[in-house]
């Protein structure tokens, strides 16, 4: 398992083109992988999950288990927390 | 253009049967469902691609996100999960979606709009299961013009290729959903007509014109031949300067000239890259100082002039400093009642007089040209004197900018002919100048003596006159003599008449409107 936490970094926060780029980005790695948001846990692969989930500089964790885990929380977490997509 | 029979499309969602399925039937509505995701997400995903293709990015990340949507594995689960409690697919999928829509709705504002996604998307994917994957445009099975109250980007998605001649909508503008997906589908659209739809319903025939923006109800057989005629012409015309859009414009002997935008604000600048511009010819700065009670400061220039210097990375841009006169007021700035503003005191005579007001602009272009390719220009330049003294100006404020510390770009200057006095003495102004930027609106209500606003004097409001051409030739022979590049950014560098003209005269860049960009390129390449 690996997890990450970082800041949301998109100006509407989670939602949209940078939420439909999230998940496409996130469906590319075999390992589950979660958002943490507080005492909340989603499935990262799901925008109806992570719209709305949180604003631009809130802290979320990004969670994952399987054999690309390291990888896909590193990626993901850096993509979520670019302010540009 | 367009002209066919009216079609209009039955309204209001369906709303599925009440029926339960047995326990027998779940794998196969199981399958029926995944099937009907995997058909809209594919039409979907074409549809975005479609925008793309056409140049609407945004519209089409729209696209993208619904195709994610669609394919969400939280629904896809939810939704198998009510199958298996034998509810049926079509149902389950309208009631997953409304418990999404639902907690989006109630967050904010931001998120209200995407609960109208939800209920979009899963709206498609329960027509689909019902079969009415083309739902309302079902039974649009001849090439007709569309007449409705609204369309959403969904429904215009499930038009079967080239069965919409036309759109006519009561709401919508220029900017919204319909009007972006006619233009990606190469369709004229009329929208927003309002309740003038009401009469139009029952007509048989439509013909509508998306430029001029009417559209006539049952029209007589002299109209539909008109239109007819035109619409052939348009299309023809749309396909050819479709090819020339990403040419660069020869001439026969081998001239090259440059085809470069006018741009009135920073927010124009992709569209015009889209449409074919080698660079900006004049980026009017009076936008930042509209509509409002005080001055833009120094930061927010700075952000404008570079939001533009990107999006044209190596192309240049050429910024040109403000010009207003007694037509606009400025605060602080001290302007009196002019009986003639525009013989008054503007352009470079008022930013010359108020350094209040012309450093802070001469201090973010210097700023932002470290960010791109920027040129500076100067409007309303009379004599060389203020060209002299408009380039001490800029070179004080490099010299304070470099001793704060901050990072500045080189930046040419160049003046704007625009007053018969700057054509005259060209010669003299060009061994001061980077460039020159001949501003024919202007020049010809100068030279003429004729006011621009004023409807009678139509006749003196032309560039092809021999008073102006003679300074345009002046100007040009003045450029070519120094070795400095020669432009026209009025509008006789758009029109094709003009365009053999000025570059006969020694013209060497076009700047424009950015939808003449192609002809404009085409008519270069034809001489």
């Amino acid at each position: 398992m690996a997890e990450r936490e970082t800041t949301v970094g998109p100006e509407e926060g989670i939602h949209g083109r940078p939420a439909a780029q999230f998940i496409k980005a996130a469906k590319r790695f075999s390992s589950q992988v979660v958002i943490v948001k507080g005492d909340r846990e989603v499935n990262a692969k799901s925008v109806l999950k992570i719209t709305g989930l949180a604003r631009k500089g809130e802290k979320i964790t990004i969670r994952a288990e399987g054999e690309d885990a390291e990888q896909a929380v590193e990626t993901l977490a850096e993509l979520i927390s670019a302010d540009e997509h | 253009m367009a002209v066919g029979p009216a079609f209009v499309p039955a309204t209001g969602t369906p709303e599925p049967e009440r029926r339960r399925i047995t326990q027998s039937e779940v794998e196969s509505e199981l399958q029926r469902f995944r099937d009907a995701v995997r058909a809209v997400a594919g039409r979907l995903s074409e549809t975005g691609e479609r925008l793309r293709a056409s140049g609407s990015e945004e519209e089409a990340c729209i696209f993208e996100f619904h195709v994610e949507m669609a394919e969400d594995p939280e629904l896809a689960s939810a939704v198998e999960e009510r199958i298996g409690t034998l509810e049926s697919p079509e149902a389950a999928v309208l009631a997953v979606g409304e418990e999404y829509a639902a907690e989006l709705a109630s967050k904010d504002q931001y998120m209200a709009a995407r609960a109208d996604d939800v209920r979009d998307v899963t709206g498609q994917i329960s027509a689909e299961l019902m079969g009415r994957g083309a739902s309302a445009f079902k039974t649009l099975e001849t090439p007709s013009v569309v007449l409705a109250r609204s369309l959403a980007p969904s429904d215009t998605a499930r038009i079967k290729e080239g069965m919409a001649l036309g759109f006519v909508t009561a709401e919508g503008s220029r900017t919204s959903h319909v009007s972006i997906m006619a233009r990606s589908m190469g369709i004229p659209a009329v929208v927003g007509v309002g309740a003038a739809l009401e009469g139009a319903l029952d007509a048989e025939d439509v013909a509508l014109d998306g430029s001029e923006g009417y559209a006539i109800a049952d029209p007589d057989e002299d109209t539909v031949a008109e239109f007819q005629k035109k619409s052939v012409a348009l299309a023809e015309e749309r396909a050819v300067l479709e090819e020339y859009r990403h040419v660069e414009a020869i001439t026969s002997e081998g001239r090259r000239i440059e085809v470069a935008a006018n741009l009135g604000s920073a927010s124009e600048a992709e569209d015009a890259l889209q449409r074919g511009a080698e660079g900006v010819g004049l980026f009017r700065t009076e936008f930042l100082f509209m509509e409002r009670d005080d001055l833009p400061s120094e930061d927010e220039q700075y952000e404008a002039y570079s939001a533009v210097a990107r999006t044209f990375g190596e192309k240049p841009v050429i910024v040109r400093t403000l010009d207003v006169g007694g037509d606009k007021d400025l605060p602080g700035v001290g302007q009196a009642h002019e009986e003639n503003p525009f013989l008054g005191w503007r352009g470079i005579r008022m930013s010359l007089d108020t350094p209040r007001l012309f450093k802070p602009q001469l201090r973010a272009i210097l700023r932002a040209a470290a960010n791109g390719h920027l040129k500076v220009m100067f409007p309303m330049v009379a004599d060389v004197r203020e060209l002299e003294a408009a380039k001490a100006m800029l070179q004080e404020c490099r010299r304070e900018l470099e001793s704060e510390g901050k990072t500045v770009g080189e930046v040419e200057t160049g003046v704007m002919i625009e007053t018969p006095a700057a054509a005259i003495c060209a010669a003299e102004l060009a061994k001061e100048s980077a460039f020159f930027s001949i501003g024919t609106n202007d020049l010809v209500q100068y030279t003429l003596a004729a006011d621009r606003g004023n409807e009678r004097l139509r006749r003196l409001q032309n560039a092809d006159h021999p008073a102006v051409l003679a300074l345009i030739r002046q100007t040009c022979e003045a450029a070519n003599a120094a070795g400095i590049p020669v432009g026209v950014c009025g509008e006789a560098a758009g029109e094709p008449e003009m365009i053999p003209k000025l570059i006969a005269l020694g013209v060497t860049e076009l700047s424009m409107g950015a939808p003449s960009i192609p002809r404009a390129k085409k008519v270069v390449s034809g001489l």
